[in-house]
């Protein structure tokens, strides 16, 4: 490509990026039906894998929404997934996660924040959240976000955190966002155990008679923005899953690998790294920590949890 | 809640920044289902809880700003990076499905290949025309924070696509 020529093709090229046809007509449906008052779906939330192959470990995501009926409106007061683990032996488990509603004090935060602890945001939505004993703790580490309905009602919330943990990382410090919409980032130095941090994602959903219109809960849950799971056959295998015991909770997580850049707070702009991911529901609760740790480092960070 | 707006008056709005913010999720987003999602929560946004536009310029460029946002939120959510990427899933972005020559596919990789940041912000100043005061004021943040992004977003650019292809976009 001459570079005299690359302004031209740049505007050329976003000149053919248009909306399909298709996506056009599907969306403008979407949107009118919402205008007269009908409830659309964002998405399917259900993609089954099949075709389970021999001697492979294996996930498959099923969703089950549950319901109970109000007075005026369908109140989803419980959302559970399984993921089925095929051992090389041929012989599978079945590890089901439901997460329930919770009824979130009237001192719960009604807008995003940021927190010191885990703790404190248990406190003031009155409900006990794990903790771990190794955090990596600094002024404002934990982000809370307030799920509202369109309504302005608050329906759950996510707690995170990118650099919930940095086990034995070197040399680090914290590069607090300069612009709000800016992510702090961590500087480090890898070591053999952890070549990333873990962060952390707790999703709560609030128990709340307002929660009508569009949402029905599952959004917040890890299965319902995997829509694109499909771990059967070779997939399954290469994410090399397995189910831990957890020691202290006496509760089980399912483990497994993936490939990603991580969060932006990880600094890892494009380059792909292995990390264990760690998905298990406690009290009602589910919670998600992923890193750049192999699977027995993992397990010691969830033993830590309390 | 009410509509702000009459369908007659929808469709003329949808019509005219469908592509301007399909462009925009586009830039942002891997999936088609997440390019989707977010256009039907921006429309409906407007079309519910706009305030009063001063004039067109100020309407595109809060859609712009409301697109944005929503693109983040669906990106920041870590397992929506890159967790399940299934090899022959149909629903992701593709460059077949653009009628590109070989020149635009080249250039679209090496867009492609950018982290979002880059990638807003050299599309709102290239594709857009917006200067750095303006995209500071859509994005929320510092001009001087566009201007780095802009010469970090042409060096990988240029690191990508080669030494002597880069030096001719327009320097910010």
């Amino acid at each position: 490509m001459k570079s005299e020529k690359l302004n031209y093709v740049y505007k050329k090229m976003y000149d053919k990026i248009e909306m399909s046809k298709g996506m056009d007509e599907i969306l403008k449906k979407k949107i009118m039906s919402e205008q007269a008052g009908k409830k659309t779906a964002r998405r399917t939330y259900y993609k089954a894998g099949t075709g389970i192959a021999a001697a492979a470990v294996i996930i498959v995501c099923l969703i089950n929404i549950k319901t109970v009926s109000s007075a005026m409106n369908k109140v989803f007061n419980y959302f559970s997934y399984s993921f089925e683990i095929e051992d090389d032996n041929g012989s599978s488990e079945n590890i089901e996660m439901t997460t329930k509603n919770i009824s979130f004090s009237k001192n719960a935060p009604e807008t995003d924040c940021r927190f010191n602890s885990v703790k404190e945001i248990g406190d003031r939505i009155g409900i006990k959240l794990l903790e771990s004993e190794n955090r990596y703790k600094y002024d404002g580490s934990i982000q809370y976000t307030a799920e509202k309905d369109k309504h302005g009602n608050l329906i759950g919330a996510l707690i995170s955190d990118d650099m919930y943990s940095v086990g034995d990382l070197k040399n680090i410090s914290v590069n607090k966002g300069t612009v709000s919409d800016e992510t702090d980032l961590l500087n480090y130095k890898t070591t053999e155990l952890y070549k990333s941090p873990i962060m952390m994602q707790i999703s709560i959903r609030n128990e709340t008679e307002n929660s009508t219109d569009k949402y029905t809960g599952e959004e917040l849950s890890f299965a319902s923005k995997n829509t694109q799971i499909d771990l059967t056959g070779k997939s399954g295998k290469k994410h090399n899953a397995e189910v831990y015991n957890m020691k202290n909770l006496k509760i089980k997580a399912v483990l497994f690998d993936d490939k990603t850049d991580g969060p932006t707070g990880w600094g890892y702009d494009n380059t792909q790294i292995k990390v264990t991911m760690a998905v298990f529901v406690y009290n009602d609760v589910e919670y998600i920590y992923s890193g750049g740790v192999n699977h027995e480092t993992m397990k010691k960070f969830l033993d830590s949890l309390n | 809640m009410k509509s702000k707006m009459s369908a007659h008056e929808f469709e003329i709005m949808y019509d005219k920044y469908k592509n301007l913010l399909y462009r925009i999720a586009f830039t942002y987003l891997k999936g088609n289902q997440d390019v989707e999602d977010v256009l039907q929560e921006v429309f409906i946004k407007r079309m519910y809880r706009a305030p009063k536009f001063q004039s067109e310029e100020h309407e595109k460029r809060w859609l712009i700003r409301i697109t944005v946002n929503h693109c983040k939120n669906q990106v920041s959510s870590f397992w929506k990076k890159n967790v399940f990427t299934s090899e022959n899933t149909t629903e992701f972005l593709e460059i077949d499905q653009y009628d590109f020559n070989t020149e635009e596919s080249e250039l679209f990789s090496a867009v492609k290949s950018l982290p979002e940041k880059y990638r807003i912000t050299i599309y709102l100043y290239y594709y857009e025309g917006y200067k750095c005061r303006e995209i500071a004021e859509i994005l929320k943040c510092k001009d001087s924070t566009v201007k780095m992004r802009l010469k970090k977003g042409r060096e990988l650019l240029k690191s990508d696509l080669g030494e002597e292809n880069i030096y001719e976009i327009r320097e910010a």
